[in-house]
Formats: structure tokens, C-alpha cells, sequence
């Protein structure tokens, strides 16, 4: 089933979850919860938030390993229903999921840029103008409103002025690449793009990205027009898959797992890497740790940290779950996968990583 | 001659041995009821190489020459220590000079051995088996045999190797662990000859290092039903057996020890020493350090040519000051390092308890090259340091190599028992150091002259001169029997109140003493309470008033309490009442910064002194009657306190006493009313008081009774809130969101059946049919929408024309009312999509840590939390509009706060024109003067008579920036307001009257009783009973006694019962597009 990545869910028992992928099982949307109320479960390892007249936690993957463990069992007790059991992986991996009988309202990030712009600039407070301006920008692309979205707290309405992001989804890979070529030539007096010096610091700021040196990250980072800041207000741009896009369909692949590898390789194709989860094919790969070596063709991740980190014919290098991916039509391939939840769970969160090799 | 086994426990925390767990641990509950015990103040740090060694030398760490665990080697690179770096002579090493022999095992900071006076096997630093781990050699043989060395030693390879250890895993070696080290000590107590014999447990630190959190409620991790919760404690019962083991096959004439090197301590979280001293300029890293992950401090990181500081440390912090770059002025610089250290406030901004020590304050030999220039006990050790790199900011969790729950805190324990010892029970604190001299003594051996302290005082005569705490929780209560515990009590209270009428600032150090680990705290306070009581004397003319208040924190104590916000409430109970000290100034000392609830619980004990309180022996005073009812339901501290007040009430009544039979008995039965109605009424369908609390003062009556005949009565009084607990389903000022997605404020309390009164707040766009949009009405961009802000202030044409959309797209909206005459905003309850609990909100948003809320959400905090000074509660208030939803803009959004119950509602009020605040700020004369200025037309109000009637009101303000407005919201089933009145209009009209009520003006609808009325124009001169209002700008408007005029609809109202009054209404809906809404006002007039 196809559902747009980044549209936010509320349930009725109070959860608020993003979508999370595009492509779903047919009885299910699979998700990230986002903000969870605290009085079925609750971490102090979490970041607290007041929202709708709930105190929240804020899932954060990122969080101390054992408190983040005890919260997810916590939570698959407390919610059930919310985890999912694929019967497309050999392993119990986790996915978390909304049950449809479970929805209260969904956002539709198009939806809402859609009133957005049709909204007079006079009705609209200093942020939501910001919001408004950097859209219009980005309308010069050639893009049209259909094809934008704003996710997270711009649609919902409970963002901060001073601090809150901007979170701009572009619907269709294809439109997607389109923009970030414009934007790599577009100027406007209120962008500027990250500066080394501001990514060196996010770089300090992600762990995940140490395994990178500097210099590979800044590589990386500076050629991705998905980061940046309008007038002061940093702001990130995600891709949505159209469903004629989509690079795999739930359900038509089982995967095996075959433990954790590195490999590495040269990338052929980025053009499914904007999205997630994202894929680049490689060629040539070299399965340099990990009991089976077998030709690797896909390195997919659930993160959006990797996207766009390669371009063709560039050498990449991968650390994560190896699977053997079984086809309907009796086919098979092999790829490496980076960043399932249950990789935050254990000691693959700090093994697991996707890198450019100069 | 004598033996002497000493058993160490390392990190065994006293509260836990002597207090929680006493009765779980039988063998140790053995030696200390036969014995003498006391908690003991360990070395400065509390390390556990450190204190070990200053245990066994009776030295302090410059003496012994170990700081902790790394030193500077000759060339300047720091080294692990080793049993080499001990200058200290130990007690093997003095009585070994008597020709006296030692086992020594696991002693920390013993390894490497080459020769020993007897056998020794070494301690957890030890690297391995084949390592000079054991003297004689062949114990190691022994070691091998029981099955695991490489698990002998330490639960895990390395310093703080535990600390990678799953909780499960590190119980299991733990336990592996000790079976082997207790059985090899079971073998050579038997079979060697020994004279001094001792052996430390390590298990006891590693896992209360790891796993404190999965008990400790209190903790900010605590981790909830965690399966480990009884780790800790299974594993001190485990430790107990074993040393029933041992202590079955010891000589009878041993001397038997048990001690730790120091207790633990719940661990907030850990302060980023090293990042400090770079933020504060005092510590510069090479250019080379990469910053960006996290990396173990070491030396060769710093750049000493620009560095005139560097942090270390683990629990405790320390600082070292680079003295060559800072030359002669190295201790101006440590003092003014030792000065900001001290206000590094918490994570949340709240002020530590820190302690700061120089060499030379603490050490024998502060000039030892080791010795720290600075030792920090960040908040008394509830934070501990970590100096490792690449942590953000100030405070962190985990250090380079890991996490700890707790860490080590100030004070160990000391048992003591053999056939020289006393049964002294609990005396003293003791020092560490103090231990040698006494193993010394009790081995008959001259204690050397260069330990200059004291052995402890367990071998002399019996000589208390402190007051030591009873704990009378459940068991002793009924192990002692009720009798002896009021026996004890009164005792105790005799002793007690004797020291303080003999020096009462000593009396109260004395007291605070027996708090343990809190015992500076309550020192503080207690200076406080001395301060604020001044000299004021009890009614016996010798006894300092505030023994009474200090005794009662002791009672508390010994009842069992240890909450210190229960503790703190006791202490200050009187405060408020007795003293000088208001609200406002007590809520600023530092030490009620933590315990916020504590002002609440003082605003319920505090009495109402303007109600009589007239003694009367079978009928309860007013004042007493008033104040149970607002105690009825109170907090669990505040019955406690009760309770105990009630009981002291009963203790000194000598000047009772003495009074001729009949006088005396009726001030006893007034007395003995008095009492019982608190208890009784306070403790009626509860039980989360402490029961020994309850069972001294029940003793105490029955005492009375039967001593002087009397039958103690009690008053059974009615909670204030029964009368009106029914919270509204549909509040005035909550919100409600149709169906359809309109977002509506509801616009009064009570409604006509089937309908909830509104007015719409925000209407999508999209819900608008053929072409219609509402005119000069603002957009706004919410929830994914465009939505209209729909409001009644614009032109006339404009307003009848966006009602007249309304009407067309929702005519479900508009209701007609047939006994009025005039027409509401009303949702029908069917379409009803949500309805936003103002109170389950607030209930949400009190649990966030301050830490997680952004500035508007912490001023809406503050708010309330000085709302809640006023003695409401946080169940009578609520939350609404953005603040609720959390749709606000910092900065511009007001913080709108409902109050329930219209008492509540005035106590909020009046509290609010009382209460100061930094910041709290109103709209002076001068603001007030300048609005009407800038922005009010009006042909009514002259400037002077506009600011009287603003600058009075106090529901509206400021706070840190915010504009804060107070709703105040009706409670009960049925309101004032009649909808089933038949209202009938008769013209507009201009009344002048006296405010004989003005109860309900603070609601909407509100209104002023009104008598005197005269109608000035408009219609004939007809009696009228209240002006209505139904626009908030009318409420507070005027208070009883004054003079109001007020232009408005003069009704005939007709109630279902047939009486029939006048009364003017102002705001109705339809003055917002005809002729009579700029006609209409109220105002009190300037005499």
C-alpha cells in the first residue's frame, strides 16, 4: 500500500506519529511515534514535551541505550498494537505501525501547504511568513503547490517562532532532484546555506557521523541542498515517493538476514537515496567483514542522515545488517542495511554506519 | 589476647543497614543491638582506595599519599597507584612489629604484595592470578581451586568495567565473586594463625553503583517495575549471610568490625568539570583534540602554556591549578575558581548544595604534591564530576567509560561488638581514621604517635551526649508495644526541650544531627527557624518558642517520615504564623527552592486569626471548624504535621494542669475536642498517614482520659468541598472543537439542556459554502488550516453581516432562547467533537520537568505555582485557549489560567493582591492613565474614575513578560444562573444602586447584588435586585459597599417558582450589532 512518508498521525489514545516510508502493508500505516503520552509509559530518558494538554515523551532513538530498551518494552506492552510483525523479515525486527481503527486525525503536509499558500501574508505571524516566503522561493523551481508539503510543527501549529524548523516535503524523487538543482544555482537575500564552520559542528553534535572525517562529511554534506536556513530559520527539505516511484513494494520481497557486514562499493545509481528508507546500487562491492561474501548490489537505510551521501560512480562504504532479498519471481539479490529500529536497540547502533570513501 | 576481624562492606550506605533493611539483615542487627554502631564520616574524597587505607593507618589522604586513583610519576605522566604509592604505616605493618599476624584480604590499594606478616591476597586492581596478588604464594593454589580466577577479583576486567555490565549479569558475578572470596576467607580464619583479620565485600559498590535506580524512587532515573528493583537489597541479605558464616567460626573473644569506607548516594546526573573551566576561560585544550567525541581526560590534551586549571575526579570533583603559568597569585585564582564553583547551579537552574574544599582546610599535609588545590562535593556529592572531554555543555549522564545511578556519599557505617565493647547502640558520627586506634586498642597495642586521632569511644563508660533518633516505624511499633513508645517519646521530649531552654542554638545542631545525611540542611534551617523566632518564649516563660517546631521535625523523623518536603513542613509550620516572616520571604530561602509544595502545604496549616477560636468544652471554635474543613483531603504531610501538632498540644499543659478541678477538666475537654476533631475528621477515610504518628497521640489522649476522667468528643466537620465538588462538564473560557472543526470557547458554566453556550474561536475556511468569507475577520494558519479568528469587535455591518454567515452555514449555532428573548452562540451537545479538560492539562503540564518546557510554558508554571500559594489546589485549576492546546506564540500569546470554585476563585484573588513577585508585575495608575489615553473611547468613564476601576483588578497581569488572565469557573450542578427564568425586556436604562453582593463578579455571567437601586432614566422607578454581565470587562468592576451605575436592559425575571424581580443585564449578544452596546457600561463611582 502506498502512503506518503512525513503526514503526521494523531490516534486516539493520544500518540502523534509521522509516517514513516512510503510504501505499507496493506492493513497498516508504518510509523514513528513521535510524541507518546506518558501515562502508559514513560522515560525520563526522553525529552519531555506539553503538547494538546498532554505531557509527551519525545521518542529520540538516540537516547541512552538501556533506558531506550526498557521504554520499547515498556511500550509493546502498553501498546501492542502499535508494533508491527513483518512477515516479510526472517528476524523480529522492529517496525512500529497504526492500527486504521486507531487514527484520530491525519495531517496531509500537501494539504496544508496547499491553505498555507492560499492564505493572505497579512493574516500570517512572522514565522508561518517565513514558512510562506521560503515556499514561494521555492515555487520558482518550476515546481508547482501540489507538489510541495510542510510537515511537523509548521502543519500542526504548535511550532516555536524562535526555534522551530522548517520541514518542506517535495512530493516525487524525480521533482525532488528537479529542486535541489535549482537550488544549487538559486539565490534569494534571506537563504544561506550551511557554512563549514555550522556543519562541522552538527557533525560534532551527531555521533553517528564521527566515522566520517571532516572532510568527507563536509564533501557529503555541502553538495545536498536539503539543509540550510531562511531568514535565520533552519530549514529541511525531504522527498515523498510518488507510488510510479517507489524502489521496492512492500510484501513482494522477503528478506534474510545473514549478520552484520561492511562492504563497500561503487555507487551506480543515488536517484532512490532522497527518500526513506533510501537505496543506493553499487557495483563492485567487497563484503570486507561479515561471514557470507556475497555480491552486494543495494545498500538500503531507514535514516535520513544517509541520504544523498554518494553520487555515481563514487566508492562508498557501509556498515550494517546483511540480507539476502528473495523476489516474487524467484530472483534474488543481496544488500546491506542500515538504521532499523532495533538497530538503536543494541550494539549495532554504534557499528552501523554509511560513509563516502575518497 | 584478643582477636579483631574487621568485615568491610564497601559503599554499605548507613540508612540502608541501621534503617530500611535492619530487620533483613539478622546477623548484622545482632552486632549492633549487642554492640555500638554510628555512621562514619569518611575521608575527603570519599574513595575507596582512600578510605580503606586511612581505616587500616588511622591516616588522612595527604598522609597516606593517595588522592585517588592516578599520581605523577617523576616525569610528569600520570600513573594508575598501586600499593607502592602508600606512605601510610597499616595495622598489619604496627602489629606485625609486635610479632602479632595478619590476614589481609581484598584490601583496596593493596596489590602489588611481595612480603606480608601473615597472608594476603589482594584487591580489585589486581591485573590476574599469575600477578603478586597473594602472599604466601600458594594461595593462590587455593584461588585457582575455587574454579574462576579471572572473575576472583572484580565482577569485570579494569576500572569501572562494571559499568558495561548488564544488571543481571553483574548480580550473577557479583555473587560468583563473593562465594569465592568468602570461602577462601572461611578457610584461612580456620586454618591460620591470625591476630587481625580483615576482608572487604566489593559487591556492594558495583552494584549500587549500577543499579540504585531500579529501587530509588526518588531518583530522577528511576527506572519504573524494574526487574532488578530488589537487586540491592538481596544482595545486602546475601552479604549478611555470609558474614553469619563467618562469624560462626570466630574465636569468642574476636572483636568484631563491620564498616564501609563510605555510603552512596543517588547521582542527579554529572557536571562537565573540564567544560566548565574551558567556558569560564581557565582551560585550554590542544588545537588538536577532537571535541566531537567522548574522550577520557588526560594530560597530554591540555595546553599548559595556556591552561591555569584542569578538573578531575569521579564523585567528588577536583581542580588543580597550573601554578607555574599562574604564579604568585595561584590561590587567588583557586579562591576565585572555589567562589563560582559554588554557584554552578543544577541542570534546571536550581541553586547546589556544593562544597569547595582548599588543602589546607582538610589535609594534615596540604603539602603533599598530590593534594588536589580544590576537592568539590557538588551538592554534597548528588552530582559528581566528570572531567572526561566531548560531552556538551555543563551537564552530562554517562562519563567516557559510563554511567552510575549513584555515587559514593560523605558518610560510611561502624559497627562495633565484641567483649570489650559497650552496648551503646547509635552514638556519634565517627572518623574514619579513628578505626586504627580502636583495632589498636582492642589488640592492646600502643597506638603510635603520629595517629593524632582518637580510637572511638565504645570501650569506655556509657556517656551520651547527643540525642540520638528513635525510628519508630511499624515493627518497632509493635515490637515496643504502644505504652513504651509514648514512654520514650515523652522522654525524649523532656530531654530534649531541657537543651533547648539551656542553649538553643546548640539544642538545634544537636537535633539536625540525628538527620544523617541531610544533617546540614536541617542545620540550616533550623538556624533559620532560631532566627525567626527570635526570643519569643512557650507559655512556661523559659522554653524558646521554636523548640516546638523543631521538635516536631524530630517526631516526624522518629515516625518514620524521611521526605524532606514532608520534614520541611513540619519545620516551618508555625512560621508563617508565629514570626514576622512572610510568604514571600519564606519562598525565597534557598533551601525551599526543591520543594515547592512545601508553601502550599503552609498555606493549609496555616489558621485564619481573624475567626474566634473562643475555648468552649463541647463545641468546636470557628476558627478551628474553618480550618479542618480546608484540611480535610489535604496532602500526606500535612496530616502528618497535624497529627503531631495535636500530640504536642497534649504534652506541656502544666499551666492547665494546675487550675482549680472544674476550670482544669473544661479546658481539657476543650482541649481533648480540639484534637480529636482535627485527627479524626483529617484521618477519616485515609491511611497514607504514618500510623506511628497516629498511635502516640491516640496514647496520649487515653492517658488524659483515664488520668482525669474526661471522655475526649470530637466535631465531625464538613469538608469545604463537599458541598460544591461537581467540576462542570463544560466550563466557562475551556474550549470545545464541533464536528465539524470549529473550534469553539465555551461562554459560561451552566447551559440550557442540550446545549453548551459558546462563542466560535476559529472556523475553518473551507467550511464556508457558496462564496461566503467573513469580513475584517483575521486568518489565521492552525491545525493545517486557513481558519477565520472569529470575533463580535468590528463595525456594526460588518459584525451583522459575518453573523448573518454564521446563521447560514451553521444555524445549529445560533440558539433562540425561548425565556429570553434574545438569541446565544450554543453548540448542541451532539456535536460535540472534543472537549479540552482544562484541568487534566494543567495536571499534564505539572508533570513536565522544568528542564523540557520552553520559557512560555515555565512562566505559565510560575504562575501557577504562585497561584497555589494562595492554598488552593492543583485540582481546582485549570488551563485553556493556546496554552492547552499548544498552539501559543511566546511572547504574544496571554497564559489563560481557570480557576474552579467560586471561594477558590476570591482566595486566588485576594491572594494575588497580596503576593509579590519578581516577576509579577501589574499595569500601574500610570499605565492604566496612559491606555485610556491611547486607546478607550468612552463618553462614561472620566480617566480618573477608568483607572480606579482597572487598577484594582487582579486578573489580569503580567508574569516574566506574559500577560496572564484568571477565569474563574462555578462549580456544583447548578449555577446562579436560572436558564429556566423567563426574562422579559423593558427598556434600556441607567441605574445607579449599592453593591450588597458582589460574590459572583468574578464570573461569567456574573453579577452584583444590588440594593438602593434608583433608575435614573428610561423607564419607571422599579426595585433592582443585581446587574448581570455577560462581557468579562464588567467583572471585578465593583466591591460590596460601593456605589455602581450601569447603563443596560432592564428585565422582569420570573422564576419557575413565580418570584419575580427586576435586574439589568449588560453584554447580550444582540449589543454587538444594535444601538444599545454603546450605551452600555458599569462602573463604581468615586465617592
Amino acid at each position: 500500500m502506498h502512503f506518503y512518508e512525513s503526514s503526521i498521525i494523531t490516534t486516539k489514545d493520544g500518540l502523534q506519529c509521522q509516517v514513516y516510508g512510503n510504501e505499507h502493508p496493506s492493513s497498516s500505516i508504518l510509523v514513528k511515534p513521535k510524541y507518546i503520552p506518558t501515562t502508559a509509559v514513560e522515560s525520563s530518558a526522553l525529552a519531555y514535551r506539553f503538547i494538546m494538554g498532554r505531557k509527551m515523551n519525545r521518542l529520540n532513538m538516540w537516547a541512552d541505550k538501556e533506558e531506550l530498551r526498557a521504554y520499547i518494552t515498556r511500550f509493546r506492552e502498553a501498546y501492542p498494537n502499535y508494533v508491527y510483525t513483518s512477515p516479510v523479515h526472517d528476524q523480529n525486527r522492529l517496525f512500529f505501525s497504526i492500527p486504521i481503527d486507531k487514527i484520530e486525525r491525519i495531517y496531509f503536509p500537501r494539504r496544508g501547504f496547499k491553505e498555507l499558500m492560499s492564505m493572505p501574508p497579512a493574516s500570517l505571524d512572522q514565522y508561518l511568513l517565513r514558512v510562506f516566503s521560503f515556499s514561494q522561493f521555492l515555487l520558482q523551481s518550476g515546481l508547482r503547490i501540489k507538489d510541495f508539503g510542510i510537515t511537523y510543527s509548521t502543519l500542526m501549529g504548535h511550532y516555536n517562532p524562535a526555534i522551530s524548523d522548517i520541514n518542506i516535503v517535495v512530493y516525487g524523487k524525480e521533482n525532488f532532484w528537479k529542486l535541489m538543482s535549482y537550488l544549487e544555482r538559486a539565490t534569494h537575500p534571506l537563504l544561506h546555506w550551511k557554512t563549514d564552520e555550522e556543519w562541522l559542528v552538527f557533525h560534532k553534535k551527531r555521533n553517528r557521523f564521527s566515522i566520517s572525517g571532516e572532510k568527507e562529511f563536509l564533501h557529503s554534506m555541502k553538495r545536498r541542498k536539503t539543509e540550510g536556513y531562511f531568514e535565520g530559520s533552519l530549514f529541511v527539505i525531504f522527498a515523498a515517493e510518488k507510488e510510479e516511484e517507489v524502489w521496492f513494494k512492500w510484501g513482494e520481497e522477503k528478506y534474510t538476514s545473514l549478520g552484520p557486514a561492511v562492504v563497500e562499493g561503487t555507487v551506480v545509481d543515488n536517484f532512490s537515496s532522497v527518500v526513506r528508507p533510501g537505496c543506493y546500487q553499487i557495483s563492485n562491492a567487497l563484503v570486507r567483514e561479515g561471514k557470507e561474501k556475497v555480491p552486494v548490489t543495494k545498500i538500503v537505510f531507514y535514516s535520513r542522515d544517509y541520504c544523498m551521501l554518494a553520487f555515481p560512480g563514487e566508492k562508498m562504504e557501509a556498515s550494517g545488517m546483511l540480507e539476502k532479498v528473495n523476489q516474487e519471481n524467484g530472483e534474488f539479490y543481496y544488500r546491506v542495511v542500515v538504521g532499523y529500529f532495533d538497530a538503536y536497540l543494541d550494539e549495532r547502533r554504534e557499528k552501523e554506519y554509511i560513509k563516502l570513501i575518497f | 589476647m584478643g582477636k579483631v576481624f574487621l568485615f568491610g562492606i564497601d559503599g554499605g550506605v548507613p540508612e540502608l543497614v541501621f534503617e530500611r533493611w535492619n530487620d533483613l539483615l539478622p546477623n548484622i542487627k545482632k552486632l549492633m543491638q549487642n554492640g555500638t554502631y554510628a555512621r562514619m564520616n569518611s575521608t575527603i574524597p570519599p574513595s575507596t582506595i582512600v578510605a580503606w587505607n586511612a581505616m587500616i593507618s588511622g591516616k588522612d589522604p595527604s598522609e597516606i599519599g593517595v588522592f585517588n586513583y592516578t599520581y605523577k610519576d617523576e616525569q610528569g605522566d600520570y600513573r594508575l597507584v598501586s600499593s607502592k604509592n602508600n606512605n601510610a604505616r597499616l595495622i598489619w605493618d604496627i602489629i606485625g612489629e609486635e610479632h602479632q599476624k595478619s590476614i589481609a584480604l581484598y584490601v583496596p590499594l593493596s596489590y602489588p604484595v611481595t612480603t606480608f606478616p601473615g597472608c594476603i591476597v589482594t584487591d580489585f586492581m589486581t591485573p590476574g592470578i599469575e600477578s603478586n596478588c597473594a602472599y604466601p604464594e600458594h594461595l593462590k593454589e587455593k584461588i585457582k581451586a575455587l574454579g574462576n580466577p579471572e572473575g576472583f577479583f572484580d565482577v569485570a576486567v579494569g576500572l569501572g568495567g562494571h559499568k558495561s555490565l548488564d544488571p543481571a549479569e553483574l548480580v550473577k558475578k557479583a555473587m560468583e565473586m563473593t562465594d569465592m572470596q568468602v570461602s577462601l576467607l572461611k578457610d584461612l580464619i580456620t586454618h591460620k594463625q591470625w591476630n587481625f583479620c580483615m576482608a572487604v565485600m566489593l559487591g556492594t559498590d558495583r552494584l549500587q553503583h549500577m543499579l540504585w535506580r531500579h529501587f530509588d524512587e526518588g531518583h530522577r532515573r528511576f527506572i519504573v517495575n524494574s526487574p532488578h528493583a530488589n537487586a540491592i537489597r538481596d544482595f545486602y541479605i546475601y552479604i549478611d549471610q555470609k558474614l553469619g558464616e563467618v562469624l560462626q567460626l570466630l574465636p569468642q573473644d574476636t572483636t568484631v568490625i563491620v564498616a564501609s569506607d563510605h555510603g552512596m548516594i543517588k547521582q542527579e546526573g554529572k557536571i562537565n568539570i573540564n567544560n566548565w573551566l574551558i567556558k569560564e576561560g581557565y582551560l585550554v585544550l590542544k588545537e588538536s583534540v577532537d571535541l566531537s567525541k567522548s574522550t577520557r581526560f588526560k594530560m597530554e590534551l591540555v595546553d599548559r602554556e595556556r591552561s591555569l586549571a584542569w578538573g578531575g575526579g569521579a564523585y567528588n570533583g577536583r581542580i588543580q591549578i597550573n601554578k607555574e603559568k599562574a604564579g604568585d597569585k595561584w590561590r587567588n585564582i583557586r579562591d576565585e575558581i572555589a567562589e563560582k564553583i559554588r554557584k554552578i547551579p543544577d541542570d534546571k537552574g536550581n541553586p547546589l548544595n556544593t562544597k569547595v574544599y582548599s588543602a589546607e582546610d582538610i589535609y594534615q599535609n596540604a603539602s603533599h604534591p598530590e593534594c588536589p588545590d580544590l576537592t568539590i562535593y557538588f551538592d554534597d556529592l548528588r552530582w559528581a564530576s566528570n572531567p572526561d572531554l566531548g560531552q556538551e555543555g555543563l551537564y552530562s549522564w554517562h562519563t567516557a567509560i559510563g554511567a552510575d545511578s549513584a555515587g559514593h556519599s560523605r558518610q560510611g557505617l561502624f559497627i562495633i561488638n565484641g567483649p570489650e565493647i559497650k552496648k551503646r547502640g547509635l552514638m556519634n558520627d565517627v572518623d574514619i581514621r579513628q578505626v586504627a586506634p580502636t583495632i589498636l586498642t582492642a589488640l592492646n597495642v600502643a597506638v603510635p604517635e603520629d595517629i593524632v586521632v582518637e580510637p572511638i569511644n565504645c570501650f569506655g563508660e556509657e556517656e551520651i551526649s547527643s540525642i540520638p533518633p528513635r525510628v519508630l516505624d511499624e515493627k518497632s511499633r509493635i515490637a515496643l508495644g504502644s505504652d513504651s513508645i509514648l514512654k520514650e517519646v515523652r522522654t525524649d521530649y523532656v530531654r530534649v526541650k531541657e537543651l533547648f531552654q539551656k542553649d538553643v542554638s546548640r539544642a538545634a545542631d544537636e537535633v539536625a544531627h540525628s538527620f544523617g545525611e541531610q544533617q546540614d540542611f536541617f542545620k540550616d534551617v533550623f538556624h533559620f527557624l532560631v532566627t525567626a523566632f527570635g526570643n519569643q518564649k512557650r507559655n512556661d516563660g523559659i522554653t524558646p518558642l521554636v523548640f516546638h517546631s523543631i521538635y516536631l521535625v524530630r517526631l516526624l523523623y522518629t515516625c518514620g517520615e524521611r521526605e524532606v518536603s514532608a520534614l520541611l513542613t513540619a519545620a516551618l509550620h508555625d512560621v508563617i504564623e508565629d514570626t514576622s516572616i512572610d510568604v514571600q520571604s519564606l519562598s525565597q530561602q534557598h533551601f525551599l527552592q526543591r520543594y515547592p509544595t512545601v508553601i502550599q502545604n503552609l498555606s493549609l496549616l496555616t489558621e485564619d486569626k481573624t475567626i474566634s477560636r473562643d475555648p468552649h468544652p463541647t463545641l468546636l471554635p470557628p476558627r478551628y471548624r474553618e480550618h479542618i474543613s480546608r484540611l480535610i483531603g489535604a496532602p500526606r504531610e500535612v496530616v502528618n504535621t497535624e497529627i503531631l501538632d495535636r500530640f504536642s498540644d497534649l504534652m506541656d499543659l502544666e499551666y492547665v494542669l494546675g487550675l482549680p478541678e472544674q476550670e482544669r477538666k473544661i479546658r481539657l475537654q476543650g482541649k481533648l475536642l480540639k484534637v480529636r476533631s482535627f485527627v479524626d475528621n483529617l484521618t477519616a477515610g485515609r491511611t497514607d498517614y504514618h500510623q506511628s504518628c497516629l498511635t502516640i497521640f491516640n496514647e496520649r489522649v487515653k492517658e488524659l482520659e483515664s488520668n482525669y476522667n474526661l471522655s475526649a468528643q470530637m466535631e465531625i466537620v464538613q469538608p469545604r468541598k463537599a458541598i460544591d465538588v461537581h467540576y462542570p462538564r463544560h466550563p466557562e473560557s475551556s474550549l470545545i472543537t464541533t464536528k465539524e472543526g470549529i473550534q469553539c470557547k465555551v461562554y459560561a458554566t451552566h447551559h440550557p439542556s442540550g446545549r453548551v453556550i459558546i462563542k466560535p474561536k476559529y472556523i475553518p475556511e473551507d467550511l464556508l459554502q457558496g462564496g461566503d468569507s467573513f469580513r475584517k475577520l483575521k486568518k489565521r494558519f492552525l491545525f493545517q488550516k486557513s481558519v477565520f479568528r472569529f470575533n463580535l469587535f468590528n463595525d456594526k455591518d460588518s459584525v451583522k453581516e459575518n453573523l448573518a454567515i454564521v446563521e447560514r452555514n451553521f444555524p445549529q449555532l445560533i440558539y433562540s432562547c425561548p425565556h429570553h428573548q434574545q438569541w446565544f452562540f450554543a453548540v448542541p451537545e451532539s456535536d460535540i467533537a472534543t472537549t479540552h479538560d482544562p484541568r487534566a492539562g494543567l495536571r499534564q503540564l505539572m508533570k513536565v520537568p522544568d528542564a523540557d518546557l520552553d520559557p512560555y510554558l515555565k512562566a505559565t508554571r510560575g504562575i501557577i505555582n504562585l497561584i497555589l500559594q494562595s492554598g488552593v489546589s492543583v485540582s481546582d485549576l485549570g488551563i485553556s485557549h493556546s496554552t492547552l492546546l499548544g498552539n501559543y506564540t511566546p511572547g504574544k500569546s496571554d497564559i489563560d489560567i481557570l480557576i474552579f470554585g467560586v471561594e477558590n476563585g476570591w482566595r486566588v484573588l485576594r491572594h494575588m493582591e497580596m503576593v509579590q513577585h519578581p516577576l509579577l508585575k501589574w499595569k500601574s495608575r500610570e499605565d492604566w492613565a496612559r491606555y485610556y489615553k491611547d486607546r478607550v473611547v468612552s463618553k462614561v468613564f472620566t480617566e480618573e474614575e477608568y483607572v480606579h476601576n482597572m487598577v484594582r483588578k487582579r486578573d489580569d497581569g503580567f508574569f516574566d513578560g506574559n500577560v496572564f488572565s484568571i477565569f474563574v469557573v462555578e462549580m456544583g450542578t447548578a449555577g446562579w444562573y436560572g436558564w429556566e427564568d423567563k426574562h422579559e425586556p423593558l427598556a434600556t436604562v441607567t441605574v445607579q444602586g449599592v453593591v450588597r453582593d458582589y460574590n459572583y463578579s468574578h464570573l461569567r455571567p456574573g453579577y452584583y447584588g444590588i440594593t438602593n437601586s434608583r433608575i435614573m432614566d428610561g423607564y419607571q422607578e422599579v426595585p433592582i435586585e443585581r446587574i448581570v454581565f455577560w462581557s468579562r470587562p464588567f467583572a471585578l468592576q465593583a466591591k460590596e459597599g460601593e456605589r455602581v451605575e450601569a447603563c443596560g436592559l432592564l428585565e422582569k425575571v420570573t422564576t419557575p417558582k413565580g418570584r419575580e424581580f427586576h435586574q439589568l443585564v449588560i453584554g447580550y449578544m444582540n449589543t454587538y450589532t444594535n444601538e444599545q452596546g454603546e450605551k452600555e457600561y458599569l462602573k463604581a463611582l468615586l465617592d
